[in-house]
């Protein structure tokens, strides 16, 4: 069973991410911020990772980066309303894969997950 | 919120074929406090229209309820001025307040009477209008997720014409007097400058009877550089 992080202020968020890949399958593990997202990230080494960009104590860009500092070939997906042009171009010039903009569809998150974890395969 | 406070707050403004009022009191002359000018106030209307639209369109698709712009008041006016008309004001509301920080800077304000807040929750949270009927964490963070959307579909239309990033702070609910609520972000602007431009747009949905007030108090800095050029990535830091 695929391993998938996902990382949001937003309890709310959280829970209906949660709730779409548990029902495709998925085991999830969450995280408030990005200093929590390290912090699993290195204890559980999830197959893929769902990220925002707007949370307090760490942002999404910088958990990112540190992120790959840990795993350069880690895989990671923005998940955020801030769909702002030179931001995904930050993000994918950070290494991001994919970049889903809020409020998401359910189908668009299994989409983005299966590709992520299909790079896995084909990495 | 207080309908005759706003409509003091309006100091005789002229109309435009945009439907918005933009203060006739503001020239291009004797500007003080690195105050716009008319042309600058009306290219920043013309983006902040294109701007509340889009945020609206996040805001219809999160609630699945569309919405739509009812009015929009762009005003340049002394921060004294505003502050001495929120603080008359007795009204209670409910406020989700985005911070933009770093070079340039601003407020951005989501404001319902509570009644109205309930029904966005209800929307949001799948359950039959009517339900909540109080503000606990799922409530508060219902209201976060609903300013989060809104004030960030605003902010990617003014970051993308200027080929900027704009983050905005995690978004905070505030539950209070319209006075506490506007209180911090007003002092915040004024230790930048005397005047400022207010933003004051209202919106509702025909199906369901939803409205609310999203107000932007920018710094003149936030304006011009918003409004400006589009410049290429490389010559700013992203």
């Amino acid at each position: 069973m695929a391993k998938i992080l996902i990382v949001d202020d937003s309890a709310l968020v959280r829970m209906k991410c949660s709730q779409v890949l548990s029902s495709n399958g998925y085991s999830v593990i969450e995280a408030e911020n990005g200093e929590e997202a390290l912090e699993k990230y290195k204890e559980h080494k999830p197959d893929g990772v769902l990220m925002d960009i707007v949370m307090p104590r760490m942002h999404g860009i910088t958990a990112l980066h540190e992120i790959r500092k840990i795993d350069p070939v880690a895989r990671v997906a923005m998940l955020t309303a801030m769909g702002q042009k030179a931001m995904v171009t930050s993000a994918l010039k950070e290494g991001a894969r994919d970049f889903v903009v809020k409020p998401f569809r359910e189908g668009r998150v299994i989409d983005t997950i299966q590709r992520l974890l299909g790079k896995t395969k084909i990495d | 919120m207080n309908s005759l406070l706003w409509k003091e707050l309006s100091t005789k403004p002229s109309v435009n074929n945009h439907g918005a009022k933009i203060s006739s009191n503001q020239g291009a002359v004797n500007l003080i406090d690195g105050q716009l000018s008319v042309k600058e106030l009306k290219t920043w209307e013309k983006l902040v229209k294109k701007g509340l639209n889009n945020a609206l369109v996040g805001l219809s698709d999160l609630l699945g309820h569309e919405l739509k712009l009812n009015s929009l008041n762009v005003e340049q006016i002394p921060i004294r001025k505003l502050t001495d008309l929120i603080n008359s004001s007795d009204a209670h509301s409910i406020g989700t307040r985005l911070t933009i920080e770093g070079d340039i800077s601003g407020q951005i304000m989501l404001i319902h009477s509570p009644e109205i807040a309930f029904r966005f929750i209800d929307l949001l949270l799948d359950l039959p209008i009517g339900t909540t009927n109080k503000i606990g964490n799922l409530e508060r963070c219902a209201l976060e997720d609903i300013g989060n959307i809104t004030g960030s579909y605003f902010l990617n239309t003014l970051a993308d014409n200027a080929g900027l990033i704009i983050m905005p702070s995690p978004p905070e609910v505030v539950i209070d007097r319209l006075s506490a609520i506007m209180n911090t972000p007003i002092e915040t602007i004024r230790k930048q400058q005397t005047h400022t431009v207010l933003v004051k747009s209202t919106f509702s949905a025909d199906s369901q009877k939803m409205d609310g007030t999203f107000i932007v108090l920018p710094t003149f800095d936030f304006v011009r550089a918003v409004t400006q050029e589009k410049v290429t990535l490389s010559e700013r830091s992203v």
